[in-house]
């Protein structure tokens, strides 16, 4: 009779040495294997890489706006899953930046490919398109002195070749893109955490940014945004369907109801947003009260 | 004792907010000097990372010395040769900071981050700890000033995503590099001295209030001042 031990990490050798049965099954046809499940959490080294990321049928829950079974797993079939159902910050932050690297990957090709054959680093590229130098009319009604620095910068030469600049350039912006995602879930995270607190939830740290790290799945979608008209078509729907998930997310981390999560997903961002308009309005007034004087 | 070996595994698990690192360094019988090797180890690797990343900058740019020079033949061109001979030493000083702090250009001064780097979050580990050991004791925490000194020393783990900075154009928040801190710092205190999340939080939010209101007093006063020299 053979065994079949299934478990979610690869760090097996690390498990207990008296491991728990929970469950045996019949393995196969013949019924003659068994498949036994442990019902405690595997303790792999911190740095293996099985470690972090969810098992991807959490993830598929996750996608189809499931995010209770995502982030708790699902009861009926669990064991077959992983032996760990609920979704830790390890694995959480693994998968945001993995789908960010997965999301940059196409754009670092063609950011790469565009500035060698420009001969430059990417953000002189940039800076070359928004003065229209590669246009054989520059645009108008640029300030004289910033557009004409600007041909004169971008038409020098990296120190190293073309390729080597704009390779390592784009491979920047590539790398710059997950610790983007993590500000994000980190910083929004906080704010939304603590709007909810004051709401009456009751959730960890660890559980809530856990919880919350699913709503990177969606934004996938953004590889699309290289193709014309379809690029912009895949970000809405990404920006929707991340919201729709991220509000039920919180609502399963927090154990709050919709209005309440409404509150503690928007209050964050209508505050930053306030704060923002109060700034622009203080600018333009004290730029109006210096030209009256 | 000191336990190189187990920091890069403590860091990585202070970044996720467990529990575990903060008992591991509180049970250490020195843990403030493992948290000072800690935050000194980080900064200077992340200082040299972005000392790497630098010397990298260099090689995907133009000379900083030819773009200079386009600079200043740009104003030459636009604005007639007066301005540019007038204008020329503030736009070198200029150049001179922008250097410093992106590192393009090179020089020595860049060496400066690498030295830097450590001091800054010493100093920032320092405050931390002492603070946070005052209010948390005054607010009934168990734990000793050494352990305290020893599990805040975690907080200098969000650091380690400046190492990327090794890559040039990599841009890494500030502002997550201070929120991931403070979460580490409340976790470290709610750990080491068994308090209540609340009492937690209080301790650990007091010394950045504390500099948000003496930033905010400097600026009144600043206001204030230029406010009377102009009427």
């Amino acid at each position: 009779m053979s065994e079949q031990a299934i478990r979610s990490n690869p760090s097996d050798a690390q498990l207990s040495e008296t491991p728990e049965v929970v469950a045996i099954l019949p393995a196969s046809d013949d019924g003659m294997a068994v498949t036994v499940f442990y019902n405690e959490c595997p303790e792999g080294g911190f740095f293996d890489v099985g470690q972090w990321l969810p098992p991807r049928e959490q993830m598929q829950y996750a996608l189809r706006l499931n995010a209770r079974y995502a982030i708790e797993g699902d009861p009926e079939h669990q064991a077959a899953i992983a032996p760990c159902p609920a979704t830790s910050m390890r694995q959480g932050a693994g998968m945001i930046f993995m789908a960010a690297l997965i999301t940059g990957a196409l754009p670092f090709l063609i950011r790469w490919i565009q500035a060698a054959r420009f001969g430059t680093a990417t953000p002189l590229l940039d800076l070359a398109r928004l003065f229209n130098v590669e246009s054989a009319f520059p645009a108008d009604g640029g300030i004289p002195l910033v557009t004409d620095a600007v041909y004169r910068v971008v038409g020098l030469d990296p120190r190293a070749p073309a390729w080597l600049a704009a390779g390592l350039s784009a491979l920047g912006e590539w790398i710059s893109l997950p610790l983007d995602w993590l500000t994000v879930w980190i910083i929004y995270g906080v704010g939304v955490l603590a709007v909810s607190h004051l709401l009456g939830a009751h959730t960890t740290l660890q559980h809530f940014f856990a919880g919350t790290s699913y709503t990177c799945l969606p934004f996938l979608l953004l590889l699309l945004t290289p193709i014309p008209y379809l690029g912009v078509l895949a970000a809405g729907a990404a920006l929707v369907w991340a919201a729709i998930l991220y509000v039920r997310s919180v609502m399963v981390v927090t154990g709050l109801d919709l209005g309440r999560t409404l509150v503690s997903v928007i209050a964050p961002g209508a505050l930053v947003g306030l704060l923002l308009l109060l700034g622009f309005g203080a600018a333009v007034f004290s730029a109006l009260q210096y030209a009256v004087m | 004792m000191l336990q190189p070996r187990t920091y890069p595994e403590l860091l990585g698990k202070a970044l996720m907010l467990d529990a575990d690192p903060h008992v591991v360094l509180q049970d250490d019988d020195q843990p403030w000097v493992e948290g000072l090797v800690i935050t000194v180890l980080v900064g200077a690797l992340a200082g040299l990372a972005q000392l790497i990343g630098g010397w990298l900058l260099n090689l995907t740019m133009p000379p900083a010395a030819l773009t200079l020079s386009a600079l200043l033949d740009s104003i030459g061109a636009t604005l007639g040769p007066a301005v540019q001979a007038e204008s020329e030493p503030a736009v070198r000083l200029l150049w001179g900071w922008v250097g410093l702090i992106t590192g393009y250009g090179g020089g020595w001064g860049r060496l400066l981050i690498v030295a830097g780097m450590p001091l800054l979050l010493v100093v920032q580990w320092a405050f931390f700890g002492f603070i946070g050991y005052g209010v948390a004791s005054y607010l009934g925490g168990k734990g000793s000033l050494s352990q305290t000194l020893g599990a805040v020393g975690l907080m200098v783990a969000p650091q380690v995503l400046l190492f990327f900075r090794i890559i040039p154009f990599v841009s890494v928040s500030g502002l997550l590099l201070a929120v991931w801190s403070l979460l580490i710092a409340y976790r470290a205190i709610e750990v080491v001295h068994e308090l209540p999340w609340r009492k937690a939080v209080i301790s650990t939010l007091t010394l950045p209030v504390i500099l948000g209101l003496a930033g905010l007093a400097a600026y009144l006063v600043n206001a204030a001042i230029l406010y009377v020299g102009g009427m």
